[in-house]
Protein backbone atom coordinates (compact mmCIF):
# COMPACT_ATOMS: atom_id res chain seq x y z
CA UNK A 1 0.00 0.00 0.00
CA UNK A 2 1.36 3.25 -1.09
CA UNK A 3 0.73 6.28 1.28
CA UNK A 4 -1.73 8.71 -0.39
CA UNK A 5 -2.89 6.40 -2.82
CA UNK A 6 -6.63 6.70 -3.34
CA UNK A 7 -8.54 4.68 -1.27
CA UNK A 8 -10.32 3.24 -4.09
CA UNK A 9 -9.00 3.47 -7.99
CA UNK A 10 -10.00 1.07 -11.54
CA UNK A 11 -7.06 0.48 -14.32
CA UNK A 12 -7.63 0.33 -17.91
CA UNK A 13 -10.96 -1.66 -16.70
CA UNK A 14 -12.35 -3.65 -19.37
CA UNK A 15 -15.75 -6.26 -19.13
CA UNK A 16 -17.73 -8.68 -21.36
CA UNK A 17 -20.26 -10.44 -19.49
CA UNK A 18 -19.06 -13.82 -21.46
CA UNK A 19 -16.43 -14.11 -24.08
CA UNK A 20 -17.57 -12.60 -27.13
CA UNK A 21 -20.06 -10.60 -25.52
CA UNK A 22 -20.20 -6.73 -25.80
CA UNK A 23 -17.28 -5.26 -24.25
CA UNK A 24 -18.07 -2.74 -21.65
CA UNK A 25 -15.48 0.67 -20.67
CA UNK A 26 -12.76 0.59 -23.03
CA UNK A 27 -9.86 0.91 -20.84
CA UNK A 28 -11.43 2.97 -18.29
CA UNK A 29 -9.01 4.97 -15.55
CA UNK A 30 -10.83 6.16 -12.30
CA UNK A 31 -9.09 7.52 -9.10
CA UNK A 32 -12.17 8.39 -6.61
CA UNK A 33 -11.32 11.00 -4.30
CA UNK A 34 -12.35 10.42 -0.45
CA UNK A 35 -14.98 13.20 0.80
CA UNK A 36 -16.21 13.05 -2.42
CA UNK A 37 -19.72 11.98 -4.06
CA UNK A 38 -18.75 10.81 -7.59
CA UNK A 39 -21.67 9.51 -9.89
CA UNK A 40 -21.53 7.10 -12.23
CA UNK A 41 -24.22 8.15 -15.30
CA UNK A 42 -24.76 7.54 -18.49
CA UNK A 43 -27.30 5.83 -21.11
CA UNK A 44 -29.24 2.64 -19.67
CA UNK A 45 -27.19 -0.66 -20.60
CA UNK A 46 -23.76 1.28 -20.35
CA UNK A 47 -22.86 -0.64 -17.38
CA UNK A 48 -23.53 1.78 -14.73
CA UNK A 49 -24.51 -1.22 -12.19
CA UNK A 50 -21.80 -3.32 -13.73
CA UNK A 51 -18.61 -1.20 -12.48
CA UNK A 52 -20.41 -0.69 -9.71
CA UNK A 53 -20.72 -4.35 -8.75
CA UNK A 54 -16.85 -4.91 -10.01
CA UNK A 55 -15.54 -2.33 -7.56
CA UNK A 56 -17.69 -4.33 -5.20
CA UNK A 57 -15.40 -7.21 -5.85
CA UNK A 58 -18.29 -9.27 -6.88
CA UNK A 59 -17.22 -9.04 -10.36
CA UNK A 60 -14.01 -9.82 -12.42
CA UNK A 61 -12.56 -7.37 -14.36
CA UNK A 62 -11.65 -8.92 -17.88
CA UNK A 63 -9.07 -6.87 -18.45
CA UNK A 64 -7.40 -4.27 -16.06
CA UNK A 65 -7.24 -3.65 -12.10
CA UNK A 66 -9.29 -2.61 -9.38
CA UNK A 67 -7.18 -1.14 -6.36
CA UNK A 68 -7.95 -0.23 -2.76
CA UNK A 69 -5.30 1.65 -1.39
CA UNK A 70 -2.88 1.51 -4.10
CA UNK A 71 -3.09 -2.87 -3.56
CA UNK A 72 -4.42 -4.31 -6.29
CA UNK A 73 -7.79 -6.76 -5.10
CA UNK A 74 -9.62 -7.85 -8.22
CA UNK A 75 -7.31 -10.85 -8.37
CA UNK A 76 -7.39 -12.05 -4.37
CA UNK A 77 -9.21 -15.11 -3.59
CA UNK A 78 -13.09 -14.91 -2.89
CA UNK A 79 -12.57 -15.15 0.92
CA UNK A 80 -10.94 -12.13 0.83
CA UNK A 81 -12.98 -10.32 -1.56
CA UNK A 82 -15.87 -11.30 0.99
CA UNK A 83 -13.32 -10.25 3.86
CA UNK A 84 -12.87 -6.48 1.72
CA UNK A 85 -16.96 -6.68 0.87
CA UNK A 86 -17.99 -6.59 4.78
CA UNK A 87 -15.12 -4.51 6.17
CA UNK A 88 -14.13 -1.91 3.93
CA UNK A 89 -17.20 -1.36 1.38
CA UNK A 90 -20.57 -0.34 2.18
CA UNK A 91 -23.54 -1.28 -1.00
CA UNK A 92 -26.78 0.02 -1.74
CA UNK A 93 -28.85 -1.36 -3.58
CA UNK A 94 -31.76 0.13 -5.99
CA UNK A 95 -34.25 -1.43 -3.92
CA UNK A 96 -33.28 -1.49 -0.41
CA UNK A 97 -32.86 -5.49 -0.51
CA UNK A 98 -33.50 -6.03 3.28
CA UNK A 99 -33.85 -9.14 4.86
CA UNK A 100 -38.04 -9.83 5.47
CA UNK A 101 -37.32 -11.76 8.41
CA UNK A 102 -34.98 -9.24 10.66
CA UNK A 103 -36.04 -6.69 12.23
CA UNK A 104 -35.09 -2.98 10.75
CA UNK A 105 -32.23 -2.67 13.37
CA UNK A 106 -30.95 -6.31 12.78
CA UNK A 107 -30.98 -4.84 8.86
CA UNK A 108 -28.68 -2.92 9.52
CA UNK A 109 -26.67 -5.07 11.82
CA UNK A 110 -25.95 -7.46 9.34
CA UNK A 111 -23.32 -6.76 7.41
CA UNK A 112 -21.28 -5.67 10.45
CA UNK A 113 -22.23 -9.30 11.54
CA UNK A 114 -20.04 -10.70 8.66
CA UNK A 115 -16.76 -8.78 8.86
CA UNK A 116 -16.77 -10.07 12.49
CA UNK A 117 -18.53 -7.87 15.25
CA UNK A 118 -20.59 -9.00 17.98
CA UNK A 119 -24.48 -8.40 17.57
CA UNK A 120 -24.36 -6.65 20.68
CA UNK A 121 -21.65 -3.85 20.89
CA UNK A 122 -23.50 -3.02 17.23
CA UNK A 123 -26.75 -2.14 18.73
CA UNK A 124 -26.59 1.07 20.21
CA UNK A 125 -24.62 2.70 17.07
CA UNK A 126 -27.39 1.02 14.11
CA UNK A 127 -30.10 2.90 17.01
CA UNK A 128 -28.29 6.02 16.65
CA UNK A 129 -27.68 5.87 13.01
CA UNK A 130 -31.54 5.03 12.56
CA UNK A 131 -31.80 8.16 14.89
CA UNK A 132 -30.20 10.40 12.80
CA UNK A 133 -31.44 9.22 9.40
CA UNK A 134 -35.00 9.73 11.28
CA UNK A 135 -36.22 6.58 11.31
CA UNK A 136 -35.31 5.61 14.68
CA UNK A 137 -38.89 5.13 16.18
CA UNK A 138 -39.34 1.82 13.21
CA UNK A 139 -35.91 0.52 15.09
CA UNK A 140 -37.97 -2.97 15.79
CA UNK A 141 -40.43 -2.82 12.78
CA UNK A 142 -39.99 -5.67 9.99
CA UNK A 143 -39.01 -4.31 6.38
CA UNK A 144 -42.83 -5.30 5.72
CA UNK A 145 -43.80 -2.26 7.57
CA UNK A 146 -41.99 0.66 6.36
CA UNK A 147 -42.16 2.85 2.97
CA UNK A 148 -39.92 2.60 0.61
CA UNK A 149 -37.95 5.83 1.09
CA UNK A 150 -37.60 4.29 4.58
CA UNK A 151 -36.44 1.41 3.48
CA UNK A 152 -33.67 2.99 1.83
CA UNK A 153 -33.32 5.40 4.76
CA UNK A 154 -32.20 1.87 6.30
CA UNK A 155 -30.11 0.37 3.73
CA UNK A 156 -27.94 3.61 3.82
CA UNK A 157 -27.77 3.23 7.49
CA UNK A 158 -26.87 -0.34 6.83
CA UNK A 159 -24.00 0.62 4.48
CA UNK A 160 -23.01 3.09 6.57
CA UNK A 161 -23.23 1.39 10.43
CA UNK A 162 -19.32 -0.06 10.02
CA UNK A 163 -18.10 3.33 8.78
CA UNK A 164 -16.39 1.64 5.48
CA UNK A 165 -13.94 4.23 3.57
CA UNK A 166 -16.04 3.53 0.30
CA UNK A 167 -19.63 3.30 0.05
CA UNK A 168 -21.46 2.15 -3.27
CA UNK A 169 -25.16 2.86 -4.34
CA UNK A 170 -26.66 1.93 -6.68
CA UNK A 171 -29.63 3.85 -8.26
CA UNK A 172 -30.38 4.52 -4.66
CA UNK A 173 -32.96 7.30 -5.23
CA UNK A 174 -34.19 5.69 -8.62
CA UNK A 175 -37.76 4.55 -6.69
CA UNK A 176 -38.28 7.88 -4.73
CA UNK A 177 -40.11 10.75 -4.56
CA UNK A 178 -38.65 14.30 -4.50
CA UNK A 179 -38.42 14.76 -0.77
CA UNK A 180 -37.05 11.08 0.12
CA UNK A 181 -34.27 11.80 -2.85
CA UNK A 182 -33.38 15.29 -1.22
CA UNK A 183 -32.90 12.60 2.44
CA UNK A 184 -30.92 10.14 0.95
CA UNK A 185 -29.16 12.24 -0.70
CA UNK A 186 -28.36 14.57 2.48
CA UNK A 187 -27.50 11.49 4.01
CA UNK A 188 -24.92 10.27 1.43
CA UNK A 189 -23.30 14.18 1.01
CA UNK A 190 -23.36 13.94 5.29
CA UNK A 191 -20.96 10.86 4.91
CA UNK A 192 -18.76 12.20 2.27
CA UNK A 193 -18.10 15.37 4.32
CA UNK A 194 -17.03 12.60 7.08
CA UNK A 195 -14.46 11.53 4.77
CA UNK A 196 -16.23 8.63 2.89
CA UNK A 197 -16.01 7.94 -0.44
CA UNK A 198 -19.23 7.75 -2.09
CA UNK A 199 -19.87 6.50 -5.39
CA UNK A 200 -23.59 6.47 -6.71
CA UNK A 201 -24.51 5.21 -10.30
CA UNK A 202 -28.00 7.33 -11.40
CA UNK A 203 -29.49 9.11 -14.21
CA UNK A 204 -31.45 10.75 -12.09
CA UNK A 205 -30.49 14.80 -12.34
CA UNK A 206 -31.14 16.09 -8.74
CA UNK A 207 -28.23 13.19 -7.95
CA UNK A 208 -25.99 14.73 -10.80
CA UNK A 209 -26.19 18.01 -10.21
CA UNK A 210 -25.39 17.53 -6.37
CA UNK A 211 -22.63 15.56 -6.79
CA UNK A 212 -18.80 16.56 -6.87
CA UNK A 213 -18.19 14.34 -9.70
CA UNK A 214 -18.94 12.93 -12.91
CA UNK A 215 -18.18 9.78 -14.49
CA UNK A 216 -19.57 9.16 -18.35
CA UNK A 217 -19.75 5.95 -19.31
CA UNK B 1 -18.29 -13.95 11.50
CA UNK B 2 -18.17 -14.84 14.80
CA UNK B 3 -19.36 -18.47 15.85
CA UNK B 4 -21.70 -17.80 18.41
CA UNK B 5 -23.52 -14.97 16.05
CA UNK B 6 -23.60 -17.57 13.11
CA UNK B 7 -25.10 -19.82 15.18
CA UNK B 8 -27.74 -17.41 16.21
CA UNK B 9 -27.89 -16.48 13.24
CA UNK B 10 -28.84 -20.08 11.62
CA UNK B 11 -30.96 -20.64 14.45
CA UNK B 12 -33.35 -17.41 13.35
CA UNK B 13 -32.94 -18.80 9.82
CA UNK B 14 -33.81 -22.17 10.78
CA UNK B 15 -36.84 -20.76 12.44
CA UNK B 16 -38.10 -18.29 9.46
CA UNK B 17 -37.32 -21.20 6.90
CA UNK B 18 -40.18 -23.03 8.68
CA UNK B 19 -41.01 -25.60 6.03
CA UNK B 20 -37.21 -26.42 5.14
CA UNK B 21 -36.66 -26.89 8.94
CA UNK B 22 -40.07 -29.04 9.29
CA UNK B 23 -39.33 -30.87 6.52
CA UNK B 24 -35.51 -32.35 7.15
CA UNK B 25 -37.17 -32.99 10.83
CA UNK B 26 -39.69 -35.17 9.19
CA UNK B 27 -37.42 -36.77 7.11
CA UNK B 28 -34.79 -37.42 10.07
CA UNK B 29 -37.59 -38.75 12.55
CA UNK B 30 -38.93 -41.01 9.72
CA UNK B 31 -35.07 -42.05 9.54
CA UNK B 32 -34.92 -43.20 13.02
CA UNK B 33 -38.17 -44.44 13.59
CA UNK B 34 -37.89 -46.72 10.63
CA UNK B 35 -34.70 -48.12 11.92
CA UNK B 36 -35.69 -48.02 15.54
CA UNK B 37 -39.01 -50.25 14.72
CA UNK B 38 -37.68 -52.65 12.56
CA UNK B 39 -34.09 -52.97 12.83
CA UNK B 40 -33.85 -52.13 16.35
CA UNK B 41 -36.92 -54.75 17.22
CA UNK B 42 -34.64 -57.55 14.68
CA UNK B 43 -31.61 -56.83 16.98
CA UNK B 44 -33.38 -57.08 20.42
CA UNK B 45 -34.77 -60.17 18.76
CA UNK B 46 -31.71 -61.60 17.88
CA UNK B 47 -30.24 -60.58 21.18
CA UNK B 48 -32.76 -62.83 22.68
CA UNK B 49 -32.11 -65.83 20.37
CA UNK B 50 -28.26 -65.33 21.21
CA UNK B 51 -28.79 -65.36 24.60
CA UNK B 52 -30.96 -68.58 24.38
CA UNK B 53 -28.24 -70.24 22.19
CA UNK B 54 -25.69 -69.53 25.34
CA UNK B 55 -27.89 -71.40 27.70
CA UNK B 56 -26.58 -74.48 28.72
CA UNK B 57 -28.77 -76.60 26.96
CA UNK B 58 -27.83 -75.84 23.65
CA UNK B 59 -23.96 -76.03 24.14
CA UNK B 60 -23.76 -78.92 26.33
CA UNK B 61 -22.44 -82.31 25.44
CA UNK B 62 -23.26 -85.85 27.02
CA UNK B 63 -21.04 -88.80 26.45
CA UNK B 64 -22.32 -91.85 28.13
CA UNK B 65 -20.53 -95.43 28.91
CA UNK B 66 -23.22 -97.13 27.04
CA UNK B 67 -21.38 -101.01 27.97
CA UNK B 68 -19.41 -100.18 30.85
CA UNK B 69 -16.49 -100.29 29.27
CA UNK B 70 -15.20 -98.11 32.91
CA UNK B 71 -13.08 -95.79 30.31
CA UNK B 72 -14.66 -92.63 31.48
CA UNK B 73 -11.68 -92.16 34.13
CA UNK B 74 -10.98 -88.96 35.86
CA UNK B 75 -7.74 -88.65 33.98
CA UNK B 76 -9.81 -88.86 30.85
CA UNK B 77 -12.44 -86.12 32.40
CA UNK B 78 -9.09 -83.89 33.38
CA UNK B 79 -8.05 -84.12 29.90
CA UNK B 80 -11.56 -83.19 28.41
CA UNK B 81 -11.42 -80.11 30.98
CA UNK B 82 -8.30 -79.05 29.56
CA UNK B 83 -9.88 -78.87 25.88
CA UNK B 84 -9.55 -74.58 25.48
CA UNK B 85 -13.16 -74.78 24.10
CA UNK B 86 -14.33 -76.70 27.18
CA UNK B 87 -16.12 -74.21 30.26
CA UNK B 88 -16.20 -77.40 32.33
CA UNK B 89 -16.47 -81.50 32.07
CA UNK B 90 -17.82 -83.46 35.17
CA UNK B 91 -18.85 -87.11 35.36
CA UNK B 92 -20.93 -89.09 37.03
CA UNK B 93 -21.62 -92.65 37.94
CA UNK B 94 -25.14 -94.05 37.40
CA UNK B 95 -27.89 -93.64 40.16
CA UNK B 96 -28.28 -95.96 42.41
CA UNK B 97 -31.42 -96.06 45.10
CA UNK B 98 -30.24 -94.84 48.97
CA UNK B 99 -32.32 -94.66 52.02
CA UNK B 100 -32.05 -92.77 55.49
CA UNK B 101 -29.82 -95.17 57.61
CA UNK B 102 -31.43 -94.78 60.41
CA UNK B 103 -35.07 -95.41 59.25
CA UNK B 104 -33.60 -98.41 56.84
CA UNK B 105 -35.30 -100.01 54.24
CA UNK B 106 -38.87 -98.67 55.00
CA UNK B 107 -37.81 -95.30 54.22
CA UNK B 108 -37.87 -93.23 51.06
CA UNK B 109 -35.25 -93.85 48.42
CA UNK B 110 -33.36 -91.13 46.94
CA UNK B 111 -31.57 -91.08 43.74
CA UNK B 112 -27.97 -91.44 44.59
CA UNK B 113 -24.82 -90.25 42.52
CA UNK B 114 -20.90 -90.06 43.22
CA UNK B 115 -19.46 -87.26 41.07
CA UNK B 116 -16.18 -88.11 39.13
CA UNK B 117 -13.87 -84.78 38.83
CA UNK B 118 -14.35 -81.67 40.42
CA UNK B 119 -17.30 -81.25 42.59
CA UNK B 120 -17.86 -77.83 42.38
CA UNK B 121 -18.27 -78.54 38.29
CA UNK B 122 -21.03 -80.31 39.19
CA UNK B 123 -23.30 -78.86 42.18
CA UNK B 124 -23.04 -75.12 44.55
CA UNK B 125 -22.74 -75.58 47.99
CA UNK B 126 -25.37 -74.32 50.36
CA UNK B 127 -24.97 -75.50 53.74
CA UNK B 128 -22.51 -77.18 55.24
CA UNK B 129 -19.16 -78.24 53.99
CA UNK B 130 -17.58 -79.53 50.78
CA UNK B 131 -18.00 -84.10 51.27
CA UNK B 132 -14.48 -85.72 51.59
CA UNK B 133 -14.25 -88.98 49.16
CA UNK B 134 -17.08 -91.35 50.01
CA UNK B 135 -18.99 -88.26 52.04
CA UNK B 136 -22.35 -86.87 49.98
CA UNK B 137 -24.35 -83.74 50.22
CA UNK B 138 -28.19 -83.65 50.08
CA UNK B 139 -30.43 -81.48 48.09
CA UNK B 140 -32.85 -79.83 49.55
CA UNK B 141 -35.75 -82.46 48.16
CA UNK B 142 -33.69 -85.38 49.48
CA UNK B 143 -33.67 -84.04 52.63
CA UNK B 144 -37.26 -83.72 52.66
CA UNK B 145 -37.45 -87.23 51.26
CA UNK B 146 -35.03 -88.58 53.55
CA UNK B 147 -37.01 -87.34 56.52
CA UNK B 148 -33.90 -84.98 57.99
CA UNK B 149 -34.64 -82.36 59.66
CA UNK B 150 -30.87 -80.52 58.51
CA UNK B 151 -28.76 -81.81 55.83
CA UNK B 152 -26.79 -84.30 58.70
CA UNK B 153 -26.86 -87.61 58.87
CA UNK B 154 -26.28 -90.76 56.52
CA UNK B 155 -27.70 -92.83 53.90
CA UNK B 156 -27.36 -96.40 52.80
CA UNK B 157 -27.22 -98.31 49.23
CA UNK B 158 -30.78 -99.94 49.31
CA UNK B 159 -29.77 -102.80 48.00
CA UNK B 160 -26.59 -103.09 50.12
CA UNK B 161 -28.57 -102.76 53.87
CA UNK B 162 -26.96 -102.82 55.90
CA UNK B 163 -24.09 -102.34 55.25
CA UNK B 164 -21.68 -99.02 55.36
CA UNK B 165 -23.47 -95.82 55.14
CA UNK B 166 -22.38 -92.45 53.32
CA UNK B 167 -22.71 -89.79 55.41
CA UNK B 168 -24.39 -86.70 54.29
CA UNK B 169 -22.51 -83.22 55.62
CA UNK B 170 -24.13 -80.67 54.16
CA UNK B 171 -26.93 -79.78 51.74
CA UNK B 172 -26.53 -78.38 47.42
CA UNK B 173 -27.82 -77.20 43.93
CA UNK B 174 -27.04 -78.59 41.35
CA UNK B 175 -25.44 -76.60 38.58
CA UNK B 176 -26.69 -76.32 34.81
CA UNK B 177 -26.67 -78.81 32.86
CA UNK B 178 -26.86 -81.10 35.94
CA UNK B 179 -30.31 -80.00 37.17
CA UNK B 180 -31.13 -83.63 37.55
CA UNK B 181 -29.03 -84.02 40.54
CA UNK B 182 -31.69 -82.10 42.41
CA UNK B 183 -33.92 -84.86 42.85
CA UNK B 184 -31.25 -86.92 45.08
CA UNK B 185 -27.65 -87.68 46.86
CA UNK B 186 -24.49 -86.59 45.50
CA UNK B 187 -21.32 -87.94 47.18
CA UNK B 188 -17.46 -87.11 45.90
CA UNK B 189 -16.73 -90.37 44.42
CA UNK B 190 -13.50 -92.61 45.83
CA UNK B 191 -10.28 -92.71 44.28
CA UNK B 192 -10.51 -94.38 41.12
CA UNK B 193 -14.03 -94.32 40.80
CA UNK B 194 -14.87 -94.46 36.85
CA UNK B 195 -17.99 -92.29 35.72
CA UNK B 196 -20.85 -94.14 33.88
CA UNK B 197 -21.85 -90.08 31.47
CA UNK B 198 -19.62 -87.53 31.17
CA UNK B 199 -21.68 -83.64 30.78
CA UNK B 200 -19.76 -81.16 29.01
CA UNK B 201 -20.08 -77.40 28.58
CA UNK B 202 -18.44 -75.29 25.56
CA UNK B 203 -17.66 -71.81 25.94
CA UNK B 204 -20.08 -71.24 23.45
CA UNK B 205 -22.72 -73.14 21.28
CA UNK B 206 -20.83 -72.56 18.02
CA UNK B 207 -17.93 -74.80 19.79
CA UNK B 208 -20.21 -77.54 20.38
CA UNK B 209 -19.20 -79.45 16.74
CA UNK B 210 -15.91 -78.89 17.30
CA UNK B 211 -16.24 -80.16 21.03
CA UNK B 212 -18.38 -83.34 20.13
CA UNK B 213 -15.66 -84.35 17.65
CA UNK B 214 -12.60 -83.82 20.05
CA UNK B 215 -14.17 -85.65 22.61
CA UNK B 216 -14.53 -88.63 20.14
CA UNK B 217 -11.27 -88.51 18.96
CA UNK B 218 -10.16 -88.40 22.53
CA UNK B 219 -12.26 -90.93 24.02
CA UNK B 220 -10.88 -93.48 20.92
CA UNK B 221 -13.15 -96.03 21.15
CA UNK B 222 -12.91 -98.98 17.95
CA UNK B 223 -16.49 -99.46 18.50
CA UNK B 224 -18.24 -96.74 18.25
CA UNK B 225 -21.70 -98.96 19.96
CA UNK B 226 -18.90 -98.31 23.29
CA UNK B 227 -20.29 -94.74 23.37
CA UNK B 228 -23.30 -92.60 23.13
CA UNK B 229 -23.32 -88.76 22.49
CA UNK B 230 -26.25 -86.51 22.63
CA UNK B 231 -25.31 -83.22 21.36
CA UNK B 232 -27.91 -80.87 20.32
CA UNK B 233 -25.05 -79.09 17.67
CA UNK B 234 -27.27 -79.39 14.37
CA UNK B 235 -29.65 -77.10 16.82
CA UNK B 236 -26.93 -74.62 17.14
CA UNK B 237 -25.38 -74.69 13.69
CA UNK B 238 -28.91 -74.12 12.08
CA UNK B 239 -29.34 -71.34 14.58
CA UNK B 240 -26.01 -69.23 13.89
CA UNK B 241 -27.01 -69.51 10.05
CA UNK B 242 -30.13 -67.62 10.92
CA UNK B 243 -28.37 -65.38 12.84
CA UNK B 244 -26.38 -64.59 10.04
CA UNK B 245 -28.73 -64.48 7.48
CA UNK B 246 -30.57 -61.57 9.96
CA UNK B 247 -27.37 -59.56 10.72
CA UNK B 248 -26.88 -59.26 6.62
CA UNK B 249 -30.47 -58.16 6.41
CA UNK B 250 -30.22 -55.56 9.27
CA UNK B 251 -27.47 -54.04 7.94
CA UNK B 252 -29.11 -54.07 4.44
CA UNK B 253 -32.09 -52.37 5.63
CA UNK B 254 -29.84 -49.97 8.04
CA UNK B 255 -28.00 -48.52 4.65
CA UNK B 256 -30.90 -48.34 2.67
CA UNK B 257 -32.69 -45.93 5.11
CA UNK B 258 -29.63 -44.17 5.79
CA UNK B 259 -29.12 -43.64 2.07
CA UNK B 260 -32.95 -42.57 0.67
CA UNK B 261 -32.39 -40.39 3.76
CA UNK B 262 -29.60 -38.67 2.80
CA UNK B 263 -30.87 -38.00 -1.16
CA UNK B 264 -34.30 -36.79 0.76
CA UNK B 265 -32.30 -34.55 2.87
CA UNK B 266 -30.34 -33.32 -0.05
CA UNK B 267 -33.33 -32.73 -2.64
CA UNK B 268 -35.03 -30.93 0.61
CA UNK B 269 -32.46 -28.67 1.46
CA UNK B 270 -31.35 -27.72 -2.19
CA UNK B 271 -35.06 -26.64 -2.93
CA UNK B 272 -34.51 -24.56 0.09
CA UNK B 273 -31.81 -22.90 -1.38
CA UNK B 274 -33.59 -22.37 -4.56
CA UNK B 275 -36.55 -21.03 -3.04
CA UNK B 276 -34.13 -18.35 -0.74
CA UNK B 277 -31.78 -17.85 -3.62
CA UNK B 278 -31.85 -13.87 -3.18
CA UNK B 279 -31.17 -14.09 0.78
CA UNK B 280 -28.15 -16.00 0.14
CA UNK B 281 -27.01 -13.24 -2.84
CA UNK B 282 -27.75 -10.77 -0.40
CA UNK B 283 -25.84 -12.16 2.58
CA UNK B 284 -22.96 -12.46 0.11
CA UNK B 285 -23.34 -9.53 -1.59
CA UNK B 286 -22.89 -7.92 2.30
CA UNK B 287 -19.69 -9.68 2.95
CA UNK B 288 -20.55 -12.93 4.18
CA UNK B 289 -17.90 -15.52 3.45
CA UNK B 290 -18.15 -18.95 1.48
CA UNK B 291 -18.11 -20.96 4.30
CA UNK B 292 -20.17 -18.98 6.76
CA UNK B 293 -23.29 -19.51 3.93
CA UNK B 294 -22.18 -23.46 3.76
CA UNK B 295 -22.23 -23.27 7.56
CA UNK B 296 -25.17 -21.54 8.05
CA UNK B 297 -27.13 -23.98 5.78
CA UNK B 298 -25.12 -26.76 7.27
CA UNK B 299 -26.52 -25.77 11.05
CA UNK B 300 -30.05 -25.11 9.75
CA UNK B 301 -30.47 -28.54 8.16
CA UNK B 302 -28.69 -29.88 11.37
CA UNK B 303 -31.14 -27.96 13.71
CA UNK B 304 -34.35 -29.81 12.06
CA UNK B 305 -31.81 -32.86 11.71
CA UNK B 306 -31.94 -32.98 15.91
CA UNK B 307 -35.66 -32.08 16.04
CA UNK B 308 -36.08 -34.94 13.91
CA UNK B 309 -34.00 -37.25 15.82
CA UNK B 310 -35.34 -36.43 19.34
CA UNK B 311 -38.82 -36.90 17.35
CA UNK B 312 -38.09 -40.53 16.35
CA UNK B 313 -36.32 -41.96 18.18
CA UNK B 314 -39.99 -40.61 20.93
CA UNK B 315 -42.11 -42.46 18.43
CA UNK B 316 -39.98 -45.78 17.70
CA UNK B 317 -39.41 -45.79 21.54
CA UNK B 318 -42.88 -45.32 22.54
CA UNK B 319 -44.19 -48.17 20.10
CA UNK B 320 -41.41 -50.74 21.39
CA UNK B 321 -42.44 -50.76 24.98
CA UNK B 322 -45.71 -50.58 23.94
CA UNK B 323 -44.77 -54.01 21.89
CA UNK B 324 -42.94 -55.04 25.00
CA UNK B 325 -39.68 -55.03 22.86
CA UNK B 326 -36.64 -53.35 24.65
CA UNK B 327 -33.98 -52.84 21.54
CA UNK B 328 -30.14 -52.11 23.03
CA UNK B 329 -30.32 -48.23 24.09
CA UNK B 330 -26.89 -48.47 22.21
CA UNK B 331 -28.28 -49.15 18.76
CA UNK B 332 -30.87 -46.04 19.68
CA UNK B 333 -27.85 -43.83 20.50
CA UNK B 334 -25.93 -44.88 17.41
CA UNK B 335 -29.30 -43.91 15.26
CA UNK B 336 -29.54 -41.02 16.43
CA UNK B 337 -25.86 -40.31 16.11
CA UNK B 338 -25.70 -41.53 12.05
CA UNK B 339 -28.99 -39.81 11.25
CA UNK B 340 -27.77 -36.55 12.39
CA UNK B 341 -24.32 -37.03 10.72
CA UNK B 342 -25.81 -38.03 7.26
CA UNK B 343 -28.15 -34.75 7.11
CA UNK B 344 -24.76 -32.91 8.03
CA UNK B 345 -23.11 -34.83 5.48
CA UNK B 346 -26.14 -34.75 2.78
CA UNK B 347 -26.89 -30.90 3.33
CA UNK B 348 -23.16 -29.92 2.73
CA UNK B 349 -23.35 -30.69 -1.18
CA UNK B 350 -26.26 -28.72 -1.81
CA UNK B 351 -24.96 -25.73 1.05
CA UNK B 352 -21.79 -25.62 -1.14
CA UNK B 353 -23.76 -25.50 -4.17
CA UNK B 354 -25.33 -22.34 -3.49
CA UNK B 355 -22.44 -20.46 -1.73
CA UNK B 356 -21.06 -20.92 -5.14
CA UNK B 357 -23.76 -19.26 -6.63
CA UNK B 358 -23.08 -15.46 -8.51
CA UNK B 359 -24.66 -13.14 -6.38
CA UNK B 360 -24.66 -10.29 -8.94
CA UNK B 361 -26.78 -12.62 -10.94
CA UNK B 362 -29.30 -13.35 -8.06
CA UNK B 363 -29.02 -9.62 -7.09
CA UNK B 364 -30.33 -8.47 -11.09
CA UNK B 365 -33.23 -11.07 -10.85
CA UNK B 366 -35.66 -10.04 -8.48
N1 LIG C 1 -25.57 -11.58 -16.61
C1 LIG C 1 -25.44 -10.91 -17.76
N2 LIG C 1 -25.04 -11.55 -18.87
C2 LIG C 1 -24.90 -10.89 -20.03
N3 LIG C 1 -25.11 -9.59 -20.18
C3 LIG C 1 -25.51 -8.89 -19.09
C4 LIG C 1 -25.69 -9.51 -17.83
N4 LIG C 1 -26.09 -8.56 -16.97
C5 LIG C 1 -26.15 -7.40 -17.65
N5 LIG C 1 -25.81 -7.60 -18.91
C6 LIG C 1 -25.69 -6.56 -19.94
O1 LIG C 1 -24.61 -5.69 -19.60
C7 LIG C 1 -24.91 -4.37 -19.93
C8 LIG C 1 -24.72 -3.46 -18.77
O2 LIG C 1 -25.70 -3.70 -17.80
P1 LIG C 1 -25.87 -2.82 -16.50
O3 LIG C 1 -26.93 -3.38 -15.67
O4 LIG C 1 -24.54 -2.61 -15.90
O5 LIG C 1 -26.36 -1.45 -17.14
P2 LIG C 1 -26.81 -0.12 -16.41
O6 LIG C 1 -25.93 0.94 -16.94
O7 LIG C 1 -26.83 -0.32 -14.96
O8 LIG C 1 -28.29 0.06 -16.94
P3 LIG C 1 -29.56 0.72 -16.20
O9 LIG C 1 -29.37 2.17 -16.24
O10 LIG C 1 -30.70 0.28 -17.02
O11 LIG C 1 -29.58 0.16 -14.81
C9 LIG C 1 -26.34 -4.38 -20.49
O12 LIG C 1 -26.29 -4.35 -21.89
C10 LIG C 1 -26.90 -5.66 -19.99
O13 LIG C 1 -27.84 -6.17 -20.89
MG1 LIG D 1 -28.30 -0.42 -13.43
Amino acid sequence: MSKGAAPLAVRDLCFAYRKGAEELFGGLSVDFTPGTVTALTGPSGCGKSTLLYILGLMLTPTAGEVLVEGARVDNLPDAERSWIRGSRLGFIFQDAALDPTRSIVDSVIEPALYAGAWRRDMLAPARALLEELGVGERVDHKPGQISGGQAQRVAIARALLTSPPVILADEPTGNLDASNTTVVLDALHHAARRGHLVVIATHDPAVLERSDAVVEL
Amino acid sequence: MRWRELLSEAWRSARSALVATVMVAIVVSAMCATTGLTVGRAIAAQSQIEARLEEAGSRSLTVTDARGGGFLTSSIIDQINAFSIVERAVGVTAAFDSVNTAIGLGGTGVPTWFVVGDMADAITLTWGRWPEPGEALASAEAVQALGLEVPVGSVVQATHHPGPGIPIVGSFTAREPLTHLNAGVVGRAPQGTVAHRVDVLADSSSNAVLLTSATVHLLNRADPQDLSIDAPTSLAQIETEVLGDLADFNQGLVVLVLVAGAVLVSVVTFADTLVRRSELGRRRALGAQRWAVVSLLVIRSAIGGLVGVALGTVIASAVNVMAGVHPDPAFTVATGVMALAVTVVASCIPATVAAHQDPVQVLRTP
